[in-house]
């Protein structure tokens, strides 16, 4: 390889490596979490107001190093099949939601009702008894 | 000096369960004294904690991660410090032994028996499951004089196919999770959440009805850590405690410790205990998930979190060569991430039996009161176990319509704290008796799992609560 075409190659490869670093930092947990739910999802309408109270709601759950860890699995295109934390975070939106309540009728647009919380609304387990005696 | 006849340090299950007997058959005049390391936090500041509304309370008793060393951080032994101890902390599970888990030498020449046999603790079994009113089925693996005191949980739809193929080889998980309002417990509802548990359906020991600790011969003494005993010769004199500060000593006819398998070990060690095993073969046994996609088949319908047990890797003569199996079937709310599935799963949990090995230990740290715990690995016998879980679980899961299994990395913990002065009927080969009580000094009782002679893939929480109703009974 000529000594012009690799400085060229490794330059760009540096300007890539670049972006996506300053878009690692600057991008902000909400942003990536509503990423990951989004492309989880694709094939379910979501109510975008209420993905945004979700994140929102569930970031302040987590800490510096979660929030990290999940940037990290964006950035590498990890789904819920290769991580329980990506699996954790959709499968809390969609408990979250009226998804179950509607009978996980995948025509209508989900709406979050609230984060899934069983010591703020105990008895909500979509699958028990309650629901299928 | 203040004398007593009976001082009792803690008020977990063992503590709780040991003092329930002992007052039933001590005289009216009889001076108890118990020293409980934290203080009472009310289940209902817990909950409004949990709510984020801030009860003051959340710094009453110390995490239990600052109480000790932990010498490999890959290894967790969580408990709780306070009142009620475990039992505000514990999951509610409570199968018993089977009575093979107390012959493990004679039957499979594996580890040491235990001095103590099934027939001759199943009243005591059914004693603490009338008085922690536990939910179970009519059939079951293990014989039972009595039947449970509550109706068993709902199956879910696994489950239901499971106990069709297996019969009393799949059973509705015997629990401390109400499956009916009893008492001040409300019957569960499937939180999944049961360390502390949302609508106080759990057994604790703050909402048992068993009057112990407001009995009037009971003085209670709170933020009292017990450091030591004077031991001398074959019996224990006196006990050495810390409150507010202050470093106090009382002498007691008899003495019971009822903290945990690592701090009844620490005491004793601090104590300057004579007996060589004691601290050592700390252990619990090994467990992680199995995810199990199902093909068109909905998990739905449980009433509880573990809505059942399974024994077919349990019992059985390849116990001559690796560990017994329970399994456990998790009815936590999984959803399965694809379009028209959203249930179509089931996740169970495979715990296994380990052996006690040495090495595990307890022993005294920098700080007389903070004990360093030293966890290597589980045992090969338990290693085989798993592999040959492994090689098994499709064939048995082969009555449901399974698409794939797949296996989760292990749990940090069982959340048991077990072995460090396990009971034997040799006292070379053991700290403790039949009785609880000590092989050297005789008027003290060491109570609770540390006296487990072998690791089970049993919880562990009701075979001790009736090791403690045996004990005061036999003794008193």
């Amino acid at each position: 390889m000529k000594r012009r075409k690799f400085l060229t190659i490794a330059g760009i490869g540096g300007v890539v490596a670049a972006l996506a670093s300053f878009r690692f930092i600057t991008n902000p947990f909400e942003n990536v979490a509503k990423g990951i739910i989004k492309s989880e999802l694709d094939y379910l309408k979501l109510d975008e107001e209420g993905l945004d109270r979700f994140v929102a709601d569930y970031s302040k759950l987590k800490d510096r190093n979660y929030k990290l860890t999940m940037k990290g699995y964006s950035l590498f295109g990890i789904n819920s099949e290769k991580s329980g934390k990506v699996h954790q975070l959709v499968s809390a939106y969609l408990l979250s939601s009226d998804f179950f309540q509607n009978k996980m009728d995948e025509g209508r647009t989900i709406r979050y009702v609230g984060l899934y919380d069983p010591y703020l609304r105990p008895c909500a387990h979509p699958f028990s008894h309650a629901q299928y005696a | 000096m203040r004398h007593y006849d009976l001082i009792v340090a803690g008020t977990g299950f063992a503590s709780t369960f040991f003092l329930y007997k002992y007052l039933q058959k001590a005289p009216a005049n009889a001076k108890v004294l118990v020293l409980e390391r934290g203080h009472l936090y009310p289940h209902a500041d817990r909950l409004r904690d949990l709510r984020g509304e801030k009860s003051g309370l959340s710094k009453l008793n110390p995490n239990h991660g600052e109480t000790f060393v932990n010498k490999n951080p890959d290894k967790h032994w969580p408990f709780t410090v306070g009142f009620g101890g475990s039992s505000n902390c514990w999951y509610g599970c409570t199968p018993r032994f089977l009575p093979s888990d107390f012959r493990m030498k004679s039957k499979y020449g594996v580890a040491e028996d235990w001095p103590i046999q099934y027939d001759e603790l199943e009243p005591y079994y059914s004693e603490a499951e009338h008085l922690m009113n536990i939910s179970g089925p009519e059939d079951t693996p293990f014989p039972r004089n009595s039947k449970y005191p509550l109706p068993p949980h709902s199956f879910s739809t696994v489950d239901k196919v499971l106990h069709k193929a297996y019969g009393n080889q799949w059973i509705s998980q015997p629990t401390a999770r109400a499956s009916r309002a009893v008492g001040k417990r409300n019957p569960c509802c499937v939180s999944a959440s049961c360390s502390v548990c949302p609508v106080s359906a759990k057994f604790t020991i703050e909402n048992s009805e068993m009057i112990v600790y407001t009995d009037p011969r009971v003085e209670m003494s709170y933020g009292s850590l017990v450091t030591y005993l004077e031991l001398e010769q074959t019996q224990a004199k006196k006990i050495y405690f810390t409150k507010d500060g202050k470093d106090t000593a009382f002498s007691a006819d008899v003495f019971a410790l009822g903290t945990n398998a690592i701090f009844n070990a620490s005491i004793l060690l601090n104590s300057g205990d004579a007996h060589p095993l004691t601290g050592k073969g700390l252990g619990e046994q090994f467990g992680f998930d199995a995810v199990v996609h199902l093909k068109d088949m909905e998990n739905v319908g449980g009433s509880t979190w573990v809505t059942a047990n399974g024994y077919m890797l349990y019992d059985g003569d390849h116990r001559k060569n690796f560990a017994a199996c329970l399994m456990e079937s998790n009815n936590a709310p999984y959803v399965r991430l694809e379009s028209g599935k959203w249930r179509h799963l089931a996740t169970f949990r495979m715990i296994f039996e380990d052996l006690p090995q040495e090495e595990n230990q307890v022993a005294r740290g920098e700080d007389r009161n903070k004990p360093e715990v030293s966890f290597n690995k589980p045992s090969d016998y338990t290693l085989r176990g798993v592999r040959n879980l492994k090689e098994k679980l499709p064939s048995l899961l082969s009555v449901l319509p399974v698409e794939d299994i797949r296996y989760l990395e292990p749990y940090k913990t069982e959340a048991h704290i077990l072995g460090t002065t396990r009971m034997h009927a040799d006292s070379r080969k053991g700290v403790l008796d039949k009785n609880l009580l000590h092989h050297i000094y005789r008027n003290l009782f060491v109570l609770g799992s540390g006296s487990f002679t072998t690791f089970t893939p049993n919880n562990p929480t009701l075979t001790l609560s009736a090791l403690s109703l045996h004990a005061a009974d036999k003794s008193f």
